[in-house]
C-alpha cells in the first residue's frame, strides 16, 4: 500500500522534472546542499550493480583516498556482502543497525543519487553516492553524525 | 525523532555488547573507581576542554627513582602512568588508559616505528556487532587511533593517542597505551625510534 503510493508520487514528481529536464544523472553529481528528506525521484543506478561482495574501507580526508581504495581492495578477506532485496533493493544495514533491511536506490530533484529506505530522499537515514563504476562505489552519510563517525566509505568489488 | 532513536539503539548496542569494559583503577586516583563501558568512537571529536587533563594524569614532572637511563619510557599499568626518565631523579608523567582485564603485560621491549595520525581498524568483534562498519579508516582527527603512534617492537602494541579522552585512567584497551593526543604528541616529540621501554605492574618496592 505504502509501496504503491510511493511509486505514484515518484513517477509524478518524475514526469514533472524529467519534463523539464532536471532528470537525475549520476555521471556528473551535482552537490544537493541543503537537501534534507527532498521527494525522490527513480534513481539512474539500478540496486542491481550494488550486489556482491565488498572491500570496504573510509576516508576523511580527500587526500587518503587512494591509499583508502587500496585498503579497500585488501579487505576482500572479511568483505561486506550485499544481497538482493525481496521488493527490488538491495540488503543493507544502516549506519548503528545490526540487523541489514531492504534500501533503494532514489534521486533528488538536483540529480543526486542516494541509497536508503523507501521515501524521501536525502533523508538522514540515507547515503549519498558520489561516485559509482561497475566495480566500486563511493558514498558519504547523509546525517553529518554518520559522516563524522564513518566518513566517506569505499566499496571496491571483490572478486 | 528518528535520528534520536537510531542514537539510542546504537547506544544500547554498545553498552550491551560491552567491547572494551572498563574495571576500576587501583592507585591512580580516587575518583577513578568505578566502572565504565565504553565502545571505541570513530569519528568523535573531543573539545579542547575534554582533551584538558587535569589532576593526576595532567602531564607533569615529577619525583621518580629509577636505575634505567633518561630518555628511557617506563609505565606503570596499574597506576595508570607513563614515565619519560629525566635526569636528576626526575620524570615527564603521563595519564594514560592501560589494556582491560586480562590484556595487561610487562616487558622490555624498544620503539621500533613512529607514525602521525595512524591508520584505524576495527577489530573483529567490532566488526561482527557492527558489519556494516569500514575494515580501515584512514588516520586523522577523530580517529580512535589519536594523532600519534609508537610502534612497541616484538608486539602488537603501541603508545597511541585517543579521541576519547575520558579513558585516560582507566583499563579499556586490548594492551595498547593510550594518551591525550596532546601528550602523544609531546611524547613523539620527545622519543626516537630505539627508545627502550619498560612495562611493568607497578614500581618496585624499595
Amino acid at each position: 500500500m505504502r509501496s504503491s503510493g510511493f511509486l505514484r508520487i515518484s513517477a509524478a514528481f518524475s514526469a514533472i522534472f524529467l519534463a523539464a529536464g532536471l532528470g537525475g544523472c549520476n555521471s556528473a553529481q551535482q552537490a544537493d546542499p541543503g537537501a534534507i528528506g527532498v521527494p525522490s525521484l527513480p534513481s539512474t543506478i539500478s540496486a542491481d550493480s550494488l550486489v556482491g561482495k565488498w572491500g570496504v574501507a573510509a576516508y576523511h580526508r580527500d587526500s587518503d583516498r587512494p591509499r583508502t581504495e587500496g585498503e579497500a581492495r585488501r579487505q576482500c578477506s572479511n568483505p561486506y556482502v550485499i544481497t538482493k532485496g525481496p521488493n527490488g533493493g538491495v540488503m543493507m544495514h544502516l549506519a548503528d543497525q545490526s540487523k541489514p533491511q531492504e534500501l533503494v536506490m532514489k534521486a533528488s530533484a538536483g540529480g543526486v543519487n542516494y541509497l536508503g529506505p523507501a521515501g524521501s530522499a536525502a533523508t538522514p537515514d540515507d547515503r549519498e553516492i558520489v561516485a559509482i563504476s561497475d566495480n566500486t562505489f563511493t558514498v558519504k552519510w547523509v546525517s553529518p553524525d554518520n559522516s563524522n563517525r564513518y566518513g566517506t566509505m569505499v566499496y571496491i568489488r571483490c572478486p | 525523532m528518528k535520528t534520536h532513536k537510531t542514537r539510542l539503539a546504537s547506544l544500547l548496542l554498545m553498552g550491551a555488547a560491552c567491547f572494551l569494559c572498563l574495571i576500576p583503577a587501583n592507585a591512580g586516583a580516587a575518583s577513578n573507581q568505578i566502572d565504565m563501558q565504553i565502545d571505541d568512537q570513530p569519528g568523535y571529536t573531543p573539545s579542547a576542554d575534554e582533551e584538558n587533563l587535569v589532576g593526576p594524569y595532567e602531564r607533569q614532572i615529577v619525583f621518580f627513582r629509577t636505575t634505567e637511563k633518561p630518555g628511557t619510557i617506563v609505565v606503570h599499568t596499574a597506576d595508570r602512568y607513563l614515565y619519560l626518565v629525566q635526569p636528576d631523579n626526575r620524570a615527564i608523567r603521563y595519564g594514560i588508559g592501560v589494556g582491560r582485564d586480562g590484556f595487561q603485560w610487562a616487558g622490555v621491549k624498544s620503539i621500533i616505528r613512529k607514525q602521525e595520525w595512524p591508520d584505524w581498524r576495527p577489530p573483529p568483534e567490532m566488526i561482527q556487532r557492527q558489519p556494516y562498519l569500514p575494515r580501515f579508516m584512514a588516520g586523522g582527527p577523530g580517529n580512535p587511533m589519536g594523532a600519534r603512534a609508537l610502534y612497541i617492537g616484538g608486539t602488537v602494541y603501541r603508545i597511541h593517542g585517543t579521541n576519547q579522552p575520558q579513558t585516560i585512567g582507566h583499563a579499556v584497551s586490548s594492551g595498547c597505551f593510550r594518551l591525550v593526543n596532546g601528550d602523544v604528541i609531546d611524547l613523539y616529540g620527545r622519543v626516537p625510534v630505539g627508545t627502550k621501554i619498560v612495562v611493568k605492574q607497578a614500581a618496585d618496592p624499595e
